[in-house]
């Protein structure tokens, strides 16, 4: 199987006036296209900071990437936005919707920056809609959505523009547990059927153990 | 390309939402803000200037007309008056015009209450000879009459009086001799030097005096009203008829010393003034449209409002500016977070940038639409039809279109930085960061 992530030997390290600390100490982590990895540990191991680097989110203070076999480490940042905008997806721990935008206009957002007419953007939005269960939810503000429909929206916008990788940051933390086995479902349905490579950050072991394979984190280090 | 119009696409799809469903009294309180910041640029200077146009449409109207006919300076009377009225005949784009012969005069009520020279009620100043008819369809002086009539045509024993000659109506009457219980009825006796009066607004009253010594005629006339302007030039004259002042003054040619045309709606003065000048008459007369011949005074005081309007303008501007910025800035912050998730997930700089520019935009077109149709439709409608009354002059809006399009313009260049500058500030700060709510 192909190669999708590669992760070589990166380290992150955080300064505060003279104090220095060391969240990521040279990890080397790769993933294959189509896999679903759970990436788990304590609290403070370093999960998040290891998927934000994966993620472009952010930059490593050493070490190397490679998405899908090309380098990204001297991308620019509109460089990196758009490899997000076309090639990654994203759900975070507390949903992270546009407040303003309905649950379809929020999930209209990928495609309209894609350049897909807005006919189009609106259609694909719903069949995604129906895809997480909230097409009667369509024109709903976030403020009006339970938690558990709020990450489903946020799953949707993740997914609509058919990423290779999606990244998920504690997906169920704030969830409760039907909500949380929803949105389990989604991601098991999305990687099964679809074939979409997962990484997924969570401190649950129900649902670490969804995953086809689970890293464990330790001080930042990789210890499993 | 493609990007781009993706961008603005986005931007624009972001800004309406975030203007539409944001809290509608944070909407309105915005666009109030807005409102009142261009109404404040346009009105201010608009009023300032006002105040010197209301006294020069006060000069074009009640006195010098659009064009204006003067005796030269070295002349009593304009040279060949009754060929430059022929060339006046001659055209059709004249409205109205009237002729006035001017002389100095003393006038004198209760002559025959006094029993020595210091008791006597006199005033010196000037008097015209006119046609009350063409002069009230030029000047309508007659709607400035504040007691009695304006005179009648053959009305040989008529005479208006102007309100700054009357201890009752002057702001000046301990300082100056003034007459005193004249109203309409009161006979006056009018004294006028046969030399007649070279007429110079800066004049002083001492002055006028020294010109009524010598080789005077003295007529008793009959008052028939009173004549009150804010242009002080109305109203310290005095009004007989023409006829009547050219006996006095033993003159029998046609030769006036002033000539006040009304062009009709529109047109231009210089289609008169380019003629008469290029057929020498200047050479007789001196020929002034209403802006040109407008008293140094108001000139000055004009380039004096008109600094301060800019000053203020300026002020405004930079207000505009300023509030438009903290406005954009806040509401940036606000969603500080909400623009690090849009830059997560794919959504360029630019497009959240352009967002707020949009939501700018919006908050000063909408602002700014509101001050317009306000001054357009209610407030400049109303103030030309109501002026502001002083004792100074007659107080008008000055909102030209082109003037106000202009400052529209500025203040919508001005809304671009302003909603940019604090979009950028917000935007280009690390994506993460704001994602998770820390400080760079």
């Amino acid at each position: 199987m192909k190669t999708i992530i590669e992760v070589k030997g990166i380290t992150k390290s955080f300064t505060d006036g003279l104090v220095v600390t060391q969240v990521l100490k040279g990890i080397d982590f790769a993933a294959h296209e189509g896999e679903f990895i759970a990436i788990m540990g304590r609290s403070g191991a370093g999960k998040s900071t290891l998927l934000y680097q994966m993620s472009l989110l952010d930059n490593p203070t050493s070490g190397s990437i490679k998405l899908n076999g090309h380098p990204v480490d001297n991308l620019t940042n509109s460089e990196k936005t758009q490899y997000r905008l076309n090639e990654l997806g994203y759900v975070f721990q507390d949903y992270s919707l546009l407040p303003e935008l309905t649950a379809l206009e929020n999930i209209m957002v990928p495609l309209l920056m894609q350049g897909v007419n807005i006919q189009n953007t609106k259609k694909r939005a719903m069949d995604v809609l129906v895809g997480v269960g909230l097409d009667h939810r369509s024109g709903n503000l976030p403020s009006e959505l339970s938690g558990g429909e709020q990450q489903r929206v946020s799953v949707a916008r993740a997914i609509i523009h058919k990423p290779k990788i999606l990244f998920a940051d504690e997906p169920t933390a704030n969830l409760d547990s039907f909500s949380s086995r929803q949105v389990m479902d989604i991601f098991k349905k999305l990687n099964k059927e679809e074939g979409l490579t997962i990484i997924m950050v969570t401190h649950e072991e129900e649902y670490g153990r969804i995953a086809d394979r689970i890293v464990r984190l330790s001080d930042g280090q990789i210890v499993k | 390309m493609k990007q781009f119009v993706n961008t603005i696409r986005l931007g624009f799809f972001l800004a309406i939402r975030q203007v539409t469903r944001t809290s509608k009294w944070t909407t309105g309180l915005i666009v109030f803000i807005m409102m009142l910041t261009f109404f404040n640029l346009v009105a201010t200077s608009g009023f300032l200037v006002g105040i010197v146009e209301g006294a020069s449409r006060g000069f074009k109207e009640q006195w010098t007309g659009d064009l204006m006919v003067t005796n030269r300076n070295e002349n009593t009377y304009i040279e060949h008056t009754s060929e430059i009225e022929s060339v006046l005949s001659s055209f059709p784009q004249i409205e109205s015009y009237t002729k006035r012969i001017t002389a100095g005069v003393k006038i004198e009520a209760n002559w025959w209450e006094k029993r020595k020279e210091e008791d006597a009620n006199t005033v010196s100043n000037q008097i015209a000879g006119i046609d009350p008819v063409t002069e009230d369809a030029t000047t309508h002086l007659s709607k400035q009459i504040v007691e009695g009539e304006w005179l009648k045509p053959g009305d040989a024993r008529g005479i208006v009086i102007g309100s700054a000659y009357l201890k009752k109506y002057s702001r000046v009457a301990d300082l100056v001799s003034l007459l005193e219980d004249v109203k309409p009825g009161t006979t006056v006796r009018v004294t006028v030097s046969s030399g007649g009066s070279n007429f110079n607004p800066e004049q002083e009253f001492a002055e006028k005096q020294e010109e009524t010594s010598s080789k005077s005629v003295t007529q008793d006339f009959i008052v028939r009203g009173i004549v009150d302007s804010k242009v002080q030039f109305v109203s310290s004259r005095a009004y007989i008829l023409d006829s009547e002042l050219k006996k006095m003054l033993g003159k029998s040619d046609g030769d006036v010393s002033e000539i006040s045309i009304v062009m009709k709606e529109g047109i231009d003065p210089y289609i008169v003034k380019t003629p008469l000048m290029n057929n020498g008459f200047g050479e007789y007369a001196k020929i002034n449209t209403a802006d040109e011949g407008a008293p140094e005074f108001l000139v000055n005081i004009k380039l004096f409002f008109s600094i301060i309007g800019t000053i203020l303008g300026s002020v405004s501007v930079v207000v505009a500016l300023i509030t438009i910025f903290i406005i954009i800035y806040i509401n940036a912050l606000t969603r500080r977070r909400q623009i690090g998730i849009m830059k997560g997930i794919g959504v360029t700089e630019f497009a959240v940038e352009f967002s707020y520019i949009c939501q700018a935009l919006f908050y000063v077109v909408v602002g700014s639409g509101i001050a317009l149709v306000i001054i357009f439709a209610v407030l400049k409608p109303y103030l030309d039809a109501n002026p502001i009354d002083t004792p100074f002059a007659t107080i008008v809006l000055v909102a030209e279109p082109a003037n106000v399009a202009f400052k529209f313009l500025l203040v919508v260049i001005v809304s671009l930085f302003a909603g940019y500058l604090p979009a950028r500030l917000i935007v280009k700060k690390n994506t993460l960061n704001a994602i998770l709510g820390r400080n760079d």
